[in-house]
């Protein structure tokens, strides 16, 4: 399993996604002017969980053997690099001293780093399941955009959707609270998904290549 | 007999740019990102009613429509001039030259425009009908001119600015991922050069959206030094720009015009972001935060 996790087709956009992100992550830990970037990290995350669960040769391995639930499993491992580096980020910025917006908010940084990948990476499981060969680049794009907006300009929005408290009176119980939930809400789109019994309406076109 | 046909010929061509204008409106309009972008900024516009007259500064709000019509826009259109590519290719030899298909999609861009100048209306009429409350950073006693440029410049101009490098992206590079690292790195050039202390004003007026002002802890305003008037003139320069680019690249382009085209555009954007760092505000200055009635 890890063998083919790490050569499954998704492995390029792994590594330079990984690299993606550790470039932002490094930008935010070393400037509070570079807070904004830390949603632009989570949106590439969650871009980079989509595209690893990419199928090219859906066809041909849809109908082998091996699961698209052993095959998910072994993808979702292939992206431990991505979220290795949102820990060891919210393990350093945690310790950083005031005034950084994450001083001592490790957990928060921690759910959302892992909860963006799995997000990725369940919604394109989905579509996967769905007769849909290779989603990555639409839920890349149309979920990792909206998170990278949310991100950007949280305060403008109604209700004030702070998914990544940037500034001092932020609610990081609420953002700790919402990507936990986005973390369950994945496992459980992942094993629901994948689960041989689940009946999913196909794609609206045969998204087969 | 040529000449007897040229007019007819260049009234079809007119005829069928505007239906394939048509068409490409309606694949914008229909496009999954461009509706996404819409429902984000209605949720901005709740968040403006609500908090209108209240001690919440709309100074950065401006930032709303460039981001969700400005950089969906740019894998928006990548996608719909990609998809045209390959319906074309698939249909084997199409009767419309590929500049025509550019032009038709370029002038769709008018649906982002149009909602951008929807929200910038809609702002305005909110914070006139019940202002900031007294002590919120506000655009303090610069002139009317002076504002309308810098919003109109960082939201209408950008949301065609969006789609137009994605457009451009689309002709270019042949590459999937392109223009959604196309956006990628236009929202951190954004982050590193707008309001930093690293790099120099000028650098940030050199970006196809600049950040005018912003609000500071102690309770003042801060704007940023430049002209805005100038700078509108520069993001439109580089927004045709962007067109012209692109339809460089379609195989039946008039490649002297565009040249000429393209130079005089390149000199108009030269000397207006020259201008528009070296007039206007000429330096960065904090203001007290206005009170509703001094705006």
């Amino acid at each position: 399993m890890l063998r083919y996790a790490a050569w499954s087709p998704g492995r390029a956009q792994v590594v330079v996604g990984t690299g993606l992100v550790a470039v932002l992550l490094l930008g935010v830990a070393e400037s509070v002017h570079l807070w904004r970037a830390l949603g632009l990290a989570a949106a590439v995350s969650v871009g980079v969980g989509a595209w690893a669960m990419d199928e090219p040769s859906a066809r041909v391995v849809d109908a082998a053997p091996r699961s698209l639930r052993w095959r998910t499993v072994a993808r979702v491992l292939g992206l431990a690099p991505v979220a290795t580096a949102w820990m060891v980020f919210a393990h350093h910025a945690s310790g950083q001293p005031l005034p950084l917006p994450a001083s001592g908010r490790g957990w928060p940084l921690a759910a959302t780093g892992v909860a963006s990948v799995l997000l990725g990476a369940s919604l394109a499981t989905v579509l996967r399941r769905r007769g849909w060969a290779a989603p990555g680049q639409q839920v890349a794009v149309s979920v990792g955009l909206v998170v990278a907006a949310l991100g950007a300009f949280p305060k403008h929005l109604w209700l004030h959707l702070a998914l990544f408290p940037i500034d001092g009176d932020a609610d990081w119980a609420w953002a700790l609270r919402f990507w936990v939930g986005a973390l369950g809400l994945s496992l459980v789109a992942l094993v629901v998904a994948t689960s041989e019994g689940t009946q999913l309406p196909p794609a609206g076109r045969s998204r087969v290549t | 007999m040529t000449a007897a046909t040229a007019p007819a010929r260049l009234a079809r061509r007119e005829a069928v740019l505007w239906q394939l204008t048509l068409l490409e409106i309606r694949r914008y309009l229909r496009h999954p990102l461009y509706l996404l972008g819409v429902a984000l900024l209605l949720l901005s516009v709740a968040g403006m009613v609500a908090s209108s007259g209240s001690d919440q500064s709309p100074l950065s709000a401006p930032i709303a429509p460039a981001f969700l019509m400005g950089v969906f826009g740019v894998v928006a259109a990548a996608q719909l001039a990609a998809s045209g590519r390959r319906l074309g290719r698939g249909a084997g030899a199409v009767p419309l030259p590929e500049r025509t298909r550019s032009l038709a999609l370029a002038v769709a861009f008018v649906v982002p425009v149009l909602t951008a100048a929807a929200w910038l209306a809609t702002f305005l009429v909110i914070y006139h009908v019940n202002p900031p409350a007294d002590g919120v950073w506000w655009f303090g006693p610069l002139s009317a001119g002076h504002v309308l440029s810098m919003l109109v410049g960082t939201t209408v101009v950008s949301a065609f600015g969006g789609p137009a490098l994605g457009l451009l992206v689309a002709r270019w590079v042949r590459w999937r991922p392109a223009p959604l690292v196309a956006a990628l790195l236009l929202v951190v050039a954004g982050m590193v050069t707008q309001g930093s202390d690293t790099f120099p004003r000028t650098v940030g007026l050199l970006m196809p959206w600049t950040q005018w002002s912003a609000g500071v802890t102690d309770g003042r305003a801060v704007y940023y030094g430049g002209s805005p008037q100038w700078w509108l003139v520069y993001a439109l320069a580089l927004c045709v720009l962007a067109v012209l680019a692109a339809m460089y690249r379609d195989p039946d382009a008039d490649r002297p015009r565009y040249r000429v085209a393209a130079a005089v555009v390149v000199l108009i954007a030269v000397v207006s972001v020259s201008l528009a760092a070296t007039t206007g505000v000429d330096h960065t200055r904090y203001l007290p935060a206005a009170t509703a009635s001094g705006s």
